[in-house]
């Protein structure tokens, strides 16, 4: 018999609930159930439903108890509690109760890991690899990358996360004037497929998975990144890792954009379109919720910010008329995980897992189980490491890489001690993949899926964040969804609201922060070694790719260009996907700065307007 | 000339460099703080910087970088201003390693302010160097 933690005296349905007889005479009272293979979903209405948790009996005795033992042990006669980040009100003290008065359904809110509504987990099994770690690396040339990548993949890491230059990011070659002072600075510079050929030289893309930190310009990374893999002989159909091509979040927190966010929807729907169909293990879009929580949004503000640019993708796409299932798989996510608010955040993430489910299933009727999970990469946030007393970060990570593992991610990508000084040093970049393995191996709480599931407290709080979550995703809908809460302003507003505030509270000493505002020091500290990029690297990448011009069929360039140029005219449609067009160019040795202009000329491109803010 | 009007502060982002959280607070603390700010958004050039300043007619130019880009342009835009006779003093501030400030002062950046860097301190500093006296 399974029971919840610690339930003595609420035994009676807590157990039955378990009992196989309970399930079977509900279906023998006629509730359908829809089979798809190892998985089942329930129809909504028609879904197991238990009497409630526990024994309303049961509880009446806990709950004199409490006030009972209120009354006597707790100073004051009453316990004092807290109001959340999230503006939730917290207790000091959990019971069943608690649990109970929520309405905790388990079979409807939780269900087992693996089954709808995936609340406790996507997979029904434990890994045991643990959490894989694609790192996050890149630096300033295809040379120094590809050194990197094999001391890194060497160093028991599952792939790496390339981060690239500005340039790269927004679509300019090294030669470009708007490059000057950018070039190989934030990541690696990868201009043409020669680039990719040096930076993958020597590395065996089966064995690893590959990350690619690209958006406005992500489907000539991805273009590349195939057109290499065809190269080494590796079938698409092997690949793994994913792209983040979210290009939403560009226009509020991330700010690399080229084209309006319509033309850069449809770039994102082409590539997702493609790849679910030739490269099932590569998640071509990463939707992010993380990049609004590291620049200080909520939980549940980052979590229905980031759902509602997913929505406005698979809304594009449904119009497109691409069936839901058709996409949905090749979306993995991108979350925060923080140490602070540890259990806020696992209470975020199970209740971020039910709510996608929900929306998939119930908004856009996706069938295949793998359209309704949330696959996600936790990362933390880099805004709470410190310069000072900089080598507490290493706690920082190892704290928000356990709220990863134990919120059930699939890719952990944690921060190096010394990224507050600049790139990560090689000392820092091994570190942090040990930190991993010593959350994935010697804590063993990777052993038991969803282990914290049943704390009263945690189970109530996610409860209480999913209603947070819903209620300002549906305002978001109900202002006419993201791309029009971008235009009016409600999205970027709400953000720098939450912006504000994080700053505020931490410069004023209401949040703990050490070393900042508790316990600092006033001697400044640095550590011994930091990477920085050689800015005579500049120079290196320009003759680079100018040789690459130089070398390459120019007729067969030219020809590509024009042909993703035509394309690019014909409306945003399923039979006018322009990944081939841009697999043809990149194949053709055409750079990302001649692509991208390409559909500059036809789409133009995106700028922010300058206002008088109040 | 004494001018009897609020602090008026033009902020901007320069180069390809996309991050606006430290910008959009800063923008709020100075509004806070009863100034008048014009945010001119992000990928902007020198050359955009200054003339939005001159046009604008601001006391205080505040540029944010997370990233490499203020080594050399930030100093383009103090040039910029300085060709055309105006005093304006640029303000820098985000995610500076420490080893950038002696260049970055000796070309005529007026001040560097750190991501720790209190709010009160960025308003403090802007009252005391505006080119307007407040009135």
């Amino acid at each position: 018999m399974q029971r919840l933690a610690g339930t003595e005296a609420c035994n009676t349905n807590a157990n039955n609930l378990f009992s196989d007889n309970l399930i079977e005479r509900d279906f023998e009272s006629g509730n359908p159930e829809i089979s798809l293979g190892t998985f089942r979903i329930m129809k909504s209405d028609t879904r197991l439903r238990s009497d409630g948790m526990y024994d309303e009996k049961e509880i009446e005795v806990i709950r004199k108890a409490y006030a009972k033992w209120q009354a006597e042990k707790v100073p004051g006669g009453k316990e004092e509690g807290y109001v959340s980040d999230s503006g939730i009100p917290c207790k000091a003290v959990y019971t069943p109760a608690d649990v109970h008065d929520s309405g905790l359904d388990y079979l409807k809110d939780l269900g087992f890991p693996g089954d709808y509504p995936f609340t406790r987990g996507i997979s029904a099994s434990t890994s045991k690899k643990g959490t894989a770690q694609l790192v996050y690396t890149g630096r300033a040339t295809p040379e120094e990358s590809n050194a990197q990548f094999k001391a890194i993949i060497g160093a028991g890491a599952d792939g790496v996360t390339i981060a690239f230059d500005l340039a790269t990011q927004l679509g300019y070659d090294p030669d470009n004037p708007k490059a000057a002072g950018e070039v190989g600075r934030t990541g690696v510079s990868l201009s043409s497929l020669r680039d990719w050929e040096i930076a993958f030289d020597g590395v065996e893309l089966q064995n690893i998975g590959v990350g690619i930190v690209q958006n406005a310009a992500a489907i000539v990374a991805m273009a590349s990144f195939f057109a290499l893999a065809k190269q080494k002989g590796v079938p698409l159909s092997s690949l793994r890792g994913y792209c983040q091509n979210d290009v939403l979040k560009e226009y509020t927190t991330r700010g690399n954009y080229i084209y309006s966010p319509s033309h850069s929807i449809r770039l994102g729907i082409d590539t997702l379109a493609y790849c679910v169909e030739r490269a099932p293990q590569f998640h071509p879009v990463q939707a992010c919720t993380a990049h609004f929580a590291h620049s200080g949004a909520t939980p549940p503000h980052e979590v229905a910010v980031g759902l509602a640019n997913c929505i406005a993708y698979f809304d594009a796409a449904v119009e497109r008329q691409i069936n839901i299932d058709d996409i949905a798989p090749g979306v993995e996510w991108l979350l925060a995980c923080e140490y602070y608010g540890f259990f806020e955040q696992l209470a975020k993430i199970r209740a971020m897992r039910k709510i996608y489910a929900g929306l998939l299933k119930e908004r856009y009727g996706a069938k295949k189980p793998e359209s309704l999970m949330l696959r996600f990469r936790a990362v933390q946030g880099g805004m709470y490491l410190t310069r000072q007393q900089y080598l507490t970060n290493i706690a920082r990570t190892a704290l928000a890489g356990l709220v990863a593992v134990l919120g059930g991610s699939q890719q952990l990508s944690l921060r190096a001690y010394d990224e507050q000084f600049g790139l990560p040093s090689d000392e820092a970049d091994a570190y942090r993949i040990r930190v991993g393995h010593l959350i994935n191996y010697e804590t063993g709480v990777s052993k038991v899926i969803d282990p914290l599931a049943g704390s009263y407290f945690l189970e109530s709080l996610t409860l209480e964040m999913e209603k947070k979550i819903d209620s300002e995703l549906n305002t978001i809908l109900e202002k006419g969804g993201a791309v029009k809460c971008l235009e009016n302003g409600y999205i970027p507003s709400l953000l720098a609201r939450d912006g504000f505030n994080w700053v505020k509270d931490r410069q004023t000493g209401k949040v703990p922060w050490i070393g900042v505002n508790m316990f600092a020091s006033d001697e400044e500290e640095k550590p011994v070694r930091v990477y920085r990029a050689n800015p005579a690297i500049e120079k290196q990448r320009i003759e680079a790719v100018q040789e690459v011009r130089r070398k390459r069929d120019n007729v067969r360039v030219k020809k590509a260009l024009s042909d993703l140029k035509a394309m690019a005219q014909l409306p945003a449609r399923k039979e006018n996907n322009l990944m081939p067009a841009v697999i043809e160019a990149t194949e053709a040795y055409a750079t990302i700065g001649e692509i991208c202009d390409a559909l500059r000329e036809v789409w133009g491109e995106f700028q922010e307007i300058g206002q008088r803010v109040f | 000339m004494r001018k009897k009007r609020p602090i008026r502060v033009l902020l901007s982002k320069v180069g390809l460099d996309g991050h606006n959280w430290g910008i959009l607070v800063v923008a709020r603390a100075l509004t806070d703080a009863g100034m008048e700010v014009i945010y001119l958004g992000r990928h902007r050039t020198p050359q955009e910087i200054a003339q939005a300043a001159l046009q604008e007619d601001v006391d205080v130019v505040g540029i944010s970088s997370l990233v490499d880009g203020h080594r050399a342009l930030v100093p383009q835009v103090v040039d910029l201003l300085r060709e055309r006779n105006s005093p304006i003093p640029v303000i820098l501030g985000g995610f500076i390693p420490p080893e950038d400030l002696p260049e970055l002062k000796a070309k005529g950046v007026a001040q560097v302010f750190g991501v720790h860097t209190k709010l009160d301190d960025i308003v403090s500093w802007i009252k005391e160097n505006a080119k307007t006296v407040t009135g």
